[in-house]
């Protein structure tokens, strides 16, 4: 199926009349609890996914869904297997929810199905009421895990192994956290604006605080945990600093204290980790497609500006971490879009004459170089922040120096009556100069074409 | 350029502009029609008769206050640094005095043909041509299969090849030639009103087509846009100034008139008989519906592209998304509304005073060339969609 196709039918999933949707919904994660169904459920689940965040439809609750409340906050999605402090992947759900399953036995998880058959999934207190026996229960039962894990010589690499790897243990660890202080998290949360909360008043801050207070009281390791669950809700991590000031004047500032760098570690570590997947993502496209790698590169730059500023508090090992990021994001743009630009570009302007081959259109051939200039000044918006102004605009020179001699040939060759060049060839040029050298000298280029076109 | 408060539309000075602060355009000829630049500055302007024989552009928001600014046609070149596209576009649209919905959209095939915004533009340009060939082609069709079935005398039902034979198309000849005698019309002249009737309807093509038309199509994508919006507006959490709802509401307006509108053309052909043999009457009143509905969507297929293109954006790029669709919003004019006077429209227009927001930096020197490409991809989406 062509990549049109699945756009047509994607787009066609954002018409289905909202009651049928969430239907469609309900019917896809009822066929997912079904093992043989699971799979295509959740591939069609994924597919209606950009919709299913418009419309919110009211999910069915599961013993699973359930269990995960307390920290669904964090839950993110890499694309290898890892985790970032302060975020937990949806990978290590399976394996953790099945040693819970196994350690609560039927007997403990009886009562669960019981319990959600009646709850309405809509109503969020009743869902955590709920919650609550499970929560203890697997608190209990996971940190029995952990802990007899620990007290073996040798327990915690076999833990690790049967759960599938460093990442699913250290989830586990966050996850047990969460668990621990699972009352403070989900009053917090019922008191909150819902996500993404672009303000937090005083009687919202007044409800953060006693979650502070709260959580203390429980275990105070866990006052980062309740952090990192605000501040995935925040509409951005730009807003902590401020939120934490504030939280210090209203009397937190012992407990604020008492949670060290660990919020701006977590802001570092979260863009740290983030990293590696643009990175891969630079590494497979830079040839087929640098435009789109150089736009992913200055989106993370933007995020990374965000985040450098949320995570000013936090020291000057974070604010070398964020330094280190920046760097790499520098070195990414440098091998995967700044680096050959110019050759390329030169290489596929001198293409644009050679005969037709199989290779491709002359369409594609004016893409290509096309391709090369946009991503270099794409990269240009943000080359000061990476030290890479001096070689796009060398590589910006030897494009245009390139582009120029194309011009005069072209006109001459419009002059003479050549009838191998067409107004397509004229204008298609005139675009690339314009993209590499600016509108006006394009302009003049069109002109003086035009004018040799008039003359034939 | 120079700035007035509330003056009237048609009086604007020659080359400089004018602050405008009525919102809600009385006629669709005064809310001009969509001009797909791809000067970030222009984006999405329109362009309207000055009324002296010339052309105005109208650029919402475009300097701190909320209104409208009017420029006399040529002053726009001096006032905008253009792209070279736009330049050549700007030009084109001056000498064809181009000022509806049809004649934009040929302007602005032709000139992205030329290759002036690269090869996607070109693509695009020739995918829509070609798209609006194949629906005037199945339009016909079906106009012609409908007429057959319906009006002949006896059972027939032809094939897209039996049409396209020769002996098929001596077959239909005879049909057309027993259907125009009880219609008491010549065959000729009812091969010609069905000809000129399914290149009025179709960019809306017969509600039986199992392909809906550009127009047709557009609806139902406005229909889906008004529920998804609203949707977001209630579970965001990102729109405490109500920018969705407002946004909704035009929408629901302008499908409650288009749907009334395409609803008569497609009476028409549920009448086959009444229509042909009143051509006279029916042809300038589908003329007048097909004009309307096409002046009624003219703009919303850029901001669907617009929303499209940030659904599964983070929410600070939706919120920016929707602050610039309500700056680009496409009013239905209040001389439409005539047959809307029981519905409470009209705080709407307080609504849109309120949150439309000014472009920003207007007269800063280079061109960000994200937002332009931006634009240009969505402005070659919404010519070939």
């Amino acid at each position: 199926m062509s990549d049109n196709s699945l756009d047509n039918m994607a787009g066609k999933v954002f018409e289905i009349p909202e009651a049928e949707f969430e239907k469609l919904a309900t019917a896809l994660d009822l066929r997912r609890l079904r093992p043989s169904q699971q799979a295509a459920s959740i591939a069609m689940l994924a597919q209606i996914r950009p919709r299913l965040r418009l419309i919110r439809p009211p999910r069915r609750l599961t013993p699973m869904r359930l269990f995960c409340i307390p920290f669904e906050d964090l839950l993110y999605n890499p694309n290898t297997p890892r985790k970032a402090l302060g975020q937990i992947p949806r990978s290590a759900l399976q394996p953790i929810w099945k040693e819970t399953e196994a350690l609560l036995g039927e007997a403990g998880l009886a009562p669960v199905r019981d319990a959600i058959k009646t709850v309405d999934s809509t109503d969020e207190a009743a869902v955590h009421a709920a919650g609550r026996p499970l929560w203890r229960a697997a608190h209990t039962a996971l940190k029995g895990l952990s802990a007899g894990a620990a007290a073996e010589k040798g327990g915690r690499a076999k833990l690790q192994e049967r759960l599938g790897g460093p990442e699913v243990l250290a989830s586990l660890e966050d996850i047990v956290m969460a668990l621990a202080i699972a009352g403070p998290i989900t009053a917090m949360r019922r008191n909150l604006p819902p996500p993404p909360i672009s303000d937090i008043n005083k009687e919202a801050l007044g409800h953060v605080v006693d979650a502070l207070t709260k959580t203390a009281a429980i275990d105070r390791e866990g006052l980062p945990m309740l952090v990192f669950s605000l501040m995935a809700r925040l509409a951005s991590p730009a807003m902590l600093p401020k939120l934490i000031e504030r939280l210090i004047d209203e009397g937190a500032g012992d407990l604020i204290k008492a949670m060290g760098g660990q919020v701006g570690e977590a802001v570092a570590s979260q863009q740290e980790d983030r990293i590696i997947d643009v990175r891969a993502e630079a590494e497979e496209k830079k040839e087929e497609d640098p435009v789109q790698v150089a736009r992913a590169l200055g989106k993370e730059l933007k995020t990374l500006e965000r985040e450098a500023k949320a995570a000013a508090g936090g020291g000057r090992g974070v604010a070398r971490q964020i330094e280190r990021v920046k760097a790499e994001l520098g070195r990414l743009a440098r091998e995967t879009v700044v680096a050959g630009a110019a050759p390329k570009a030169v290489a596929a302007i001198d293409a644009l004459d050679a005969p037709p081959d199989n290779e491709g259109t002359n369409r594609d051939r004016f893409r290509a170089v096309e391709d090369q200039i946009v991503s270099l000044r794409l990269c240009k918006q943000y080359a000061g922040d990476i030290g890479l102004s001096g070689e796009i605009d060398t590589a910006m020179k030897t494009i245009g120096a390139k582009l120029d001699a194309r011009s005069d040939d072209l006109l001459k060759r419009l002059h003479a009556n050549d009838a191998t060049v067409s107004s397509v060839d004229l204008f298609c040029t005139v675009r690339l100069v314009e993209l590499a050298e600016g509108s006006e000298k394009a302009d003049r280029l069109r002109e003086k074409g035009m004018a040799a076109l008039r003359d034939d | 350029m120079t700035q007035a408060q509330s003056t009237p539309a048609s009086g604007g000075e020659e080359s400089a502009g004018h602050l405008n602060t009525k919102y809600w355009p009385a006629t669709f000829e005064e809310r001009g029609v969509v001009v797909p630049f791809t000067t970030p500055m222009l984006a999405f302007a329109r362009a309207r008769s000055d009324g002296k024989g010339g052309l105005e552009i109208i650029v919402p928001g475009l300097s701190g206050g909320s209104g409208v600014y009017i420029i006399g046609w040529s002053g726009a070149r001096e006032v905008f640094r253009m792209t070279v596209h736009d330049r050549a576009f700007h030009d084109m649209i001056e000498t064809r005095k181009a000022a509806t919905p049809r004649e934009m959209r040929r302007c602005a095939n032709e000139i992205a043909l030329t290759g002036l915004t690269g090869p996607d533009g070109i693509d695009a340009a020739e995918k829509a041509i070609e798209q609006e060939d194949n629906e005037r082609l199945l339009t016909n069709y079906y106009l012609v299969n409908s007429v057959v079935r319906t009006l002949a005398s006896s059972d027939v039902n032809l094939s897209v090849a039996e049409l396209s034979s020769p002996a098929g198309q001596k077959k239909v000849r005879g049909i057309m030639a027993g259907i125009a005698s009880d219609l008491s019309i010549s065959s000729e002249r009812l091969y010609a009103d069905i000809e000129t009737w399914s290149d009025l309807i179709a960019p809306i093509g017969i509600a039986s087509m199992p392909h809906e038309c550009r127009l047709r199509r557009l609806l139902t994508r406005l229909k889906a846009f008004r529920m998804n919006v609203s949707a977001w507006g209630r579970n965001s959490n990102a729109d405490p100034d109500g920018l969705a709802f407002l946004t909704a509401d035009v929408a629901l307006l302008t499908l409650d008139i288009g749907e009334a509108l395409m609803g008569e053309v497609d009476d028409h052909a549920n009448d086959l008989k009444q229509a042909l043999a009143a051509w006279k009457t029916v042809g300038p009143e589908i003329t007048d519906r097909m004009n309307r509905i096409s002046w009624l969507l003219d703009g919303w297929e850029h901001v669907l592209g617009l929303w499209d293109s940030v659904l599964e954006a983070p929410i600070y790029e939706q919120v920016e998304a929707l602050e610039e669709i309500v700056r680009m919003l496409p009013l239905v004019p209040t001389k439409e509304l005539e047959s809307q006077k029981g519905k409470a429209w009209g705080d709407l227009e307080n609504a849109m005073r309120k949150f439309v927001k000014p472009l920003q930096n207007w007269q800063s020197g280079d061109t960000d060339i994200e937002l332009q490409l931006r634009i240009e991809r969505r402005r070659a989406s919404a010519m070939s969609e």
